[in-house]
């Protein structure tokens, strides 16, 4: 799953139309909206409400190793010329602590840093940083809970220098529609996680070979390890069915027959 | 989502550095090699090298470096998991963090939260501390120990820095230990003290087990540049593998490196089978289970998972049995002798 989190309803309404996306049922305050691959939470303006949305619906998601963050939303800046950003360091105004997801992917698109504040951003604050939001670092620090920085990307269009009176809702709306197809172009090409080896079925062997707790995690490591090398296992647990010598009677068959198993295995 | 998946950026597209360290000679030296590369200035390299729920696979495959100043320890003494070479004042120091190689089996899995390398561009804090060790007696020091160095060489310029300041300190010795196959032997200066240190392994072992490594060939043909140029060679048979047809492959492997290095130009040999402390284990084999190098059943003994000891002996007497028709005994170490 990707979760996508954008502040505003306005900055995210160019998203919602292009996927197609559904409006869920309402998690507390939270509006989401989804189609089978992507959740899209409006998490609202400010560190606080975006650390507690992202929390809860990755919490109630049971997101994990498989799925990606997108965040995704509006931003201010004195330095970058207006234009959709890929953000590679978030720093929390507060803590000012910095938050570094893992740039893996090529997207084409300009790097930048990002300030995070409370506050909306006032043109006679300077800071070093590229970018100004309202969001970035928290989200962060609240995905960090169930997810690596390999899983998280942060896009910011800028939408201002500081001067915010002309910003409506309109006007944030039709900024964002014209990000909005690059974004959800990477979106769609967002890696899905490579497949593990399969678990193998081994729990008609246990009785057969009479096995303990014990010789049973043996087994299972012994069956992994053969499993990762290729090693022709099911043959000769086959020919010890064939001989007659599977199932075993008594535990001390059993001992010597995962014995010899683990010496064909190990080459012992 | 069925559009062709995004590409991974190239290693090292991204280069982060310590803010007090930006402006350093060697932090320049070094990002003059990448000149393409986005430089994002960090605090401390602890903010991304640290960093919680990385992916180590996935990380290896776009490393990122990270340029940092070394502070705190900066010699540690050697760990008794590693030959000594009859060393009494066996130590290793950390010029760097991580390799460009990805062998399944290296214990700095097990140990760091990152795959992307570090390297300390103040070196001369390295020497002023050696000088003060040394200042107490002989110092044996290991350089390639958390990390491998050859590969950097043409950024850093490090080691042939060690190799100048070694000859300058008559009671310095160092081994490069290494299993790049880039050389760089004739800018080091030749000197009994300084030991060129090849870690060997089979082809089918490389294949299997250590991955983005060069070839037998390859590591031998820099070896041989080393031997050129007049240093006598330490070659490092560790760690082996109970790999399918091990005694042949091993045995081949042999022949093959005396016909290349020619027996004469080493100057001694380490061997060793697989082991890795259990708190390593215990982390990589949650963090690799598709790595048959860590999911192998290894017995656990004196907090090393290692084969059976019936199998570690019957191994190592083996190889250092082929290996004793081509060099004296005494040329052979095995940890276990000890």
């Amino acid at each position: 799953m990707i979760y996508v989190f954008v502040p505003m309803y306005a900055e995210a309404a160019p998203l919602i139309e292009k996927l197609h996306l559904k409006r869920t049922e309402l998690f507390g305050n939270i509006q989401t909206f989804s189609n089978e691959d992507i959740l899209l939470t409006i998490c609202g303006t400010g560190m606080l409400n975006a650390a507690v949305s992202a929390s809860a619906v990755l919490a109630r998601n049971e997101a994990g190793t498989q799925d990606f963050l997108v965040s995704y939303g509006s931003c201010a800046s004195q330095k970058k010329k207006k234009g959709l950003y890929l953000l590679h360091s978030l720093k929390d105004k507060n803590t000012e602590r910095t938050y570094y997801p893992d740039i893996l992917y090529q997207t084409n698109l300009e790097e930048a840093s990002v300030l995070t504040g409370s506050g909306v951003y006032q043109k006679n604050f300077s800071f070093t940083e590229d970018l100004y939001d309202m969001e970035g670092a928290s989200v962060f620090h609240a995905a960090s809970f169930f997810m690596g920085p390999h899983q998280m990307l942060f896009f910011r269009f800028v939408s201002d220098d500081g001067e915010i009176q002309n910003l409506n809702n309109e006007v944030m709306k039709n900024l964002s529609a014209q990000y909005a197809d690059t974004v959800i172009e990477i979106l769609k090409r967002l890696p899905v996680s490579g497949k593990r080896q399969e678990e193998v079925d081994l729990s008609q062997l246990y009785p057969d070979l009479g096995c303990s707790e014990t010789m049973k995690r043996e087994l299972n490591k012994l069956i992994h390890y053969a499993q990762l090398e290729k090693i022709p296992w099911k043959e000769k647990i086959t020919s010890f069915y064939d001989a007659g010598i599977l199932p075993v009677k008594t535990k001390e068959e059993g001992k010597k027959v995962f014995y010899e198993l683990r010496s064909f295995v190990l080459d012992e | 989502m069925s559009s062709e998946a995004l590409s991974l950026m190239n290693s090292f597209s991204h280069v982060y550095v310590e803010k007090n360290i930006l402006h350093h000679p060697r932090t320049e030296r070094i990002l003059s090699f990448f000149p393409k590369a986005e430089v994002i200035v960090i605090e401390r390299y602890k903010d991304v090298f640290d960093r919680s729920r990385q992916n180590y696979d996935l990380q290896f495959l776009s490393q990122k470096l990270i340029l940092a100043e070394k502070t705190g320890t900066f010699i540690y003494e050697g760990s008794k998991a590693c030959e000594d070479f009859g060393n009494e004042w066996f130590y290793y120091c950390t010029n760097a963090l991580n390799c460009i190689f990805n062998c399944e089996y290296c214990w700095l899995k097990g140990m760091y939260n990152s795959a992307n390398p570090v390297i300390f561009v103040n070196l001369e804090d390295f020497f002023a501390e050696t000088e003060k060790l040394l200042q107490q007696h002989p110092v044996y020091l290991c350089l390639s120990y958390e990390t491998d160095l050859v590969p950097f060489e043409n950024m850093t310029g490090m080691l042939q820095e060690w190799g100048e300041f070694t000859v300058n300190h008559p009671d310095l010795s160092i081994e490069i230990r290494t299993k790049s196959a880039l050389e760089i032997w004739d800018r080091i200066p030749v000197n009994d003290r300084i030991i060129p240190s090849f870690t060997l392994s089979p082809d089918p072992v490389i294949e299997r087990y250590e991955h983005k490594t060069p070839s037998l060939d390859r590591r031998l043909a820099a070896a041989r540049q080393a031997v050129d140029q007049g240093f006598k060679v330490r070659l490092s048979f560790d760690p082996m593998f109970s790999v399918s047809n091990w005694q042949m492959i091993y045995a081949e492997m042999i022949e093959k490196t005396m016909q290349v290095l020619q027996p004469d130009n080493i100057r001694d040999i380490n061997i060793g089978t697989f082991r890795l402390s259990k708190e390593y284990m215990r982390l990589m084999r949650k963090r690799f289970p598709d790595s048959a190098a860590v999911q192998y059943p290894y017995v656990l003994k004196d907090g090393f998972y290692q084969y059976p000891q019936e199998k570690k002996d019957r191994m190592e007497e083996y190889v250092s049995g082929v290996l004793g028709k081509y060099v004296e005994k005494e040329k052979i170490f095995r940890l276990e002798e000890k």
